[in-house]
């Protein structure tokens, strides 16, 4: 009862704070409220009058196929025939050389725009920043559908195809764009793309995968921060594809900064992850740190990037986890370290954003439970606890 | 509201006040504040998603207008309006609200305008909106770790500037 009290009175303290006072004095006039009506009305105007304009070209393009499919059917027959006055032989070679002067016709400059072209992966990719309005056009081509291409069949995804993709501004915090395929068994996914985020205009980050059915919602990513450019690389290389082995949720569960995007499974994470379910590497984004795990079989695949944190990490941990754990310490955010060379976990507790004491976490933990380090990584860390995971773009290797 | 359907004039009318005042903590102007409050309400109208509750869709309308301000500062696209918009607002906005003069010379007001972008829209839904960190979190989506992390970080910060003022 006591602590209803309490809570009673930190509540009316609160509303009657300097700080809910000032905030209850932000109200907009009628007049500001006449300008964002009108602001929505206008908006949506234009939304309907795009739309029809879209669909009117539409219908021109249509209109315009037909009549050159008609004409294709009843004139080019009569063309061809030499008794009507179409093409003989002799006239050919006029055709060949046609098609020829068709065929050296530049190609589309597929150059560098941006510096995609910094990773073989994003050859061909055309980026256009978002100078003027609110709207990029994002245009994946071919080698980019090759990229994915490979990516589906490394997990048994046959006959994939680009069949849409577009950009918008939809206020989801960094997702750019999405690029919608679909494999010969018609499963459609969307593979959903971000850009020009924060201090990495050049990169492209491959930032969720779903199922298209609940695309209309797209609520769940709007938390989603995405990550440097060494992960937007390390996803969008041909290699890197393999971590996202089927990366496919459903739209209708939330991802926030601090959950894990499990790989293998399309189920809603609603309890403690077993280790094995945790197949790569998830975004994660909390005060600018990146941590990324991987880890394939019993293998654990970790890196570090020097991220923000500008303290030199020892050079034998190859990779931290940046946890919290609710229970014994409120707020207070613990690092786990782990190193491949010498398979030991090691831990950081205090001074989060320069860690450079770390104690080896087999010292404080048994021999037995150390030996058993993916069992005590899921039984130490709360389900929610693990905020972020990064990789750092050379160093990423899968296991063998 | 001619545009709008009789469910969303209502969420307009329930909730505006309430997304003028996150995306003002943000924007910090009015002018601004307005584009965002309407990209809001146009992605609410957009998307028409379902409502469990109330709570349900306050909560979706503080996100969506976090990110919309969080979306708007970094592609400044303020600077980008066209002119005609630009015009249309200098009518509008020679004058002052009221309330801005008071945000402007406030010390609470200040210290809480220049929090950083993160700690925002948590300090509004703690204050004004009640909310404790469970329910924050269960609102925007974020663990509770976080919120309260961040609850924490901003009230050290404006301890910090506000001294004895604060609280």
């Amino acid at each position: 009862m006591n602590s209803l009290n309490s809570q009673n009175n930190q509540d009316s303290n609160r509303e009657d704070s300097k700080i809910a006072k000032m905030l209850g004095k932000i109200e907009p006039s009628e007049t500001s409220e006449r300008r964002i009506l009108r602001k929505i009305e206008n908006n949506l105007i234009r939304r309907e009058r795009d739309f029809m304009r879209a669909n009117i070209l539409g219908l021109t393009a249509a209109l315009a196929s037909f009549v050159i499919i008609a004409a294709g059917v009843f004139l080019i027959p009569n063309m061809l025939n030499p008794n009507q006055g179409g093409i003989s032989p002799a006239n050919e070679s006029d055709t060949t050389n046609s098609i020829e002067t068709t065929n050296s016709i530049e190609q589309p400059d597929n150059g560098d725009k941006d510096g995609l072209n910094t990773d073989p992966a994003y050859r061909d990719i055309k980026f256009y920043p978002a100078d003027e309005s609110d709207y990029l056009i994002f245009t994946v081509e071919n080698s980019i559908e090759a990229v994915f291409d490979k990516w589906a069949k490394l997990n048994n995804i046959e006959g994939v195809t680009v069949i849409e993709s577009y950009y918008e501004n939809n206020g989801v915090e960094t997702v750019d764009g999405e690029v919608i395929l679909h494999d010969s068994g018609k499963t459609t996914f969307v593979l959903v793309l971000s850009s020009g985020i924060d201090d990495y205009p050049d990169h492209v980050a491959l930032v969720g995968v779903s199922l298209v059915n609940t695309l209309h919602d797209f609520t769940p990513f709007d938390e989603l921060r995405v990550t440097s450019g060494s992960f937007s690389a390390n996803i969008l290389t041909v290699d890197g594809m393999k971590n996202l082995k089927p990366a496919i949720r459903r739209y209708d569960h939330p991802v926030s900064e601090h959950e894990f995007l499990p790989i293998k499974n399309t189920p809603p994470i609603d309890g403690p992850l077993s280790f094995d379910e945790i197949h790569a590497a998830l975004k994660l984004w909390f005060d600018d740190e990146f941590i990324i795990l991987a880890h394939e079989g019993d293998t654990l695949i970790l890196s570090v990037e020097d991220n923000n944190l500008n303290e030199p990490v020892p050079a034998h941990i190859d990779a931290y986890l940046f946890v919290y754990i609710d229970e014994s310490v409120e707020g207070e955010p613990v690092y786990y370290a782990v190193s491949k060379e010498d398979g030991m976990v090691y831990v950081q507790t205090e001074n989060i954003r320069y860690p450079t004491m770390w104690t080896p976490f087999s010292k404080i933990m048994t021999a037995e439970t150390s030996a058993r380090l993916p069992e005590l990584y899921i039984d130490e860390i709360h389900p929610w606890g693990l905020s972020c995971v990064f990789v750092n773009r050379s160093d990423m290797k899968l296991a063998t | 509201m001619s545009n709008l359907n009789s469910l969303h004039s209502e969420i307009y009318t329930r909730h505006m006040k309430t997304v003028f005042r996150v995306c003002y903590t943000y924007m910090k102007n009015v002018p601004d504040t307005e584009d965002a409050v309407a990209d809001t309400f146009v992605k609410l109208i957009k998307r028409n998603p379902s409502f469990k509750s109330d709570e349900h869709e306050k909560a979706w309308l503080i996100r969506t207008a976090t990110n919309v301000c969080k979306d708007g500062l970094k592609q400044s696209w303020r600077r980008n309006r066209s002119d005609s918009e630009n015009e249309f607002e200098q009518i509008f906005a020679s004058t002052e609200e009221p309330f801005e003069a008071f945000i402007r010379n406030d010390a609470v007001a200040v210290a809480v305008m220049e929090l950083p972008e993160k700690y925002k829209t948590v300090i509004y839904m703690y204050y004004f909106e009640g909310y404790d960190s469970a329910e924050i979190s269960k609102m925007l989506k974020k663990p509770q770790s976080t919120v309260r992390n961040n609850l924490l970080k901003a009230k050290n910060l404006l301890r910090e500037r506000l001294g004895d003022f604060y609280e």
